[in-house]
């Protein structure tokens, strides 16, 4: 408590805050909340998007219509290591309508979580295209509830159709080692990638496919 | 500090849109969207009301919650605004220089391997 606030001002790299952004993506009801909040504080962050930015003047929001905004609530947690380093995970909106946020979030992130429901696989789809897209990292975690049927991880894989490089785990969103467990295989997948000097966690390219992706 | 309710009344919603906070404006001046996670920092205490009159009450707290580094995120759930009022808000100050940006180390791209497996000791020692 008796830390001055001037210690960790204007020092980067000293004292300065050093956050890291990891999306938590995943369809509508599938865990999100829980695996923010399981690990984290969760906080509730709004936004009030506005939904048409061509034509509407910098200065006036009048006589536009209330349909203009619209409020999109989305989880956000805090990981605090330390004293610089701060992990935050953001849960992405699930539904369909919102998916203008994506960039937003997206930009600059570390990488992402899908968490999967195996009785709900095809939720998943468009959270793996985007990030495939985009070149974002991501593992999927496929959420273990009670009463879901268990399948086998390469099984998810292949329903998904998943390079082989990414990878897949199990877990329960509501357990905090078992979400610290999906974090840290993420961050081992983004590391892999930044650096290439580990193996991966699962099958390795042949070098034909390996060759195939580099050109 | 003070609950931020101000504005707000919870048995019939929000009494003043939130976009009034900003004089209607829904872009950040100079054009510039401050990231979720950017880092930014009060240059100095909140100025009293007289010497700042370009500056609401809502500048104002914000320069008072900004007086160490704070996540935009952050800001924004502490003042309990929605995301973009409070990076409008924000531009503002970042324009008039009573708040600064600091350098966006956290960005993936700039993200080195030796801080990567400092976030991975982190993560593992949780």
């Amino acid at each position: 408590m008796g830390s001055a606030p001037s210690d960790a001002r204007g020092t980067p790299g000293d004292g300065s805050l050093t956050p890291f952004k990891i999306l938590v993506a995943g369809g509508f009801g599938v865990g999100k909340t829980t695996l923010v909040g399981s690990i984290s504080e969760i906080r509730p962050l709004r936004t009030e998007e506005v939904l048409t930015q061509v034509g509407v003047g910098v200065d006036d929001l009048s006589g536009v219509g209330e349909k203009t905004t619209t409020t999109v609530a989305m989880d956000f947690g805090r990981i605090t290591m330390g004293k610089r380093l701060a992990l935050y995970l953001f849960g992405t909106p699930g539904q369909d309508r919102f998916w203008f946020m994506w960039d937003d979030l997206a930009y600059g992130a570390l990488g992402a979580v899908i968490l999967a429901d195996t009785r709900r696989l095809v939720d998943c789809f468009p959270s793996v295209d985007y990030f495939e897209r985009r070149g974002l990292p991501f593992v999927v975690a496929v959420n273990v509830f009670d009463g879901s049927p268990h399948y086998d991880p390469e099984d998810v894989r292949i329903a998904l159709d998943l390079d082989s490089h990414v990878p897949m785990v199990l877990c329960d969103a509501r357990e905090r080692s078992s979400v610290k467990q999906v974090l840290i295989t993420l961050v081992e997948h983004v590391l892999i990638g930044e650096t290439g000097d580990a193996e991966p966690a699962h099958a390795e390219l042949s070098p034909a496919e390996a060759g195939a992706e580099g050109s | 500090m003070a609950e931020y309710d101000r504005w707000v009344d919870r048995e019939a919603g929000r009494v003043v849109r939130p976009y009034a906070l900003t004089g209607g404006r829904t872009d950040p001046v100079g054009g510039t969207v401050l990231d979720l996670i950017s880092v930014i920092v009060a240059n100095g205490p909140p100025p009293a009301a007289a010497k700042s009159r370009g500056l609401g009450p809502e500048h104002r707290k914000l320069i008072g919650l900004c007086q160490e580094p704070m996540t935009v995120a952050d800001v924004a759930a502490d003042m309990a605004l929605p995301l973009g009022v409070v990076r409008v808000l924000l531009a503002d100050l970042v324009q008039q220089k009573y708040i600064a940006v600091q350098a966006r180390q956290a960005m993936r791209a700039q993200a080195s391997p030796d801080l990567l497996r400092e976030v991975l000791d982190g993560l593992r020692s949780l």
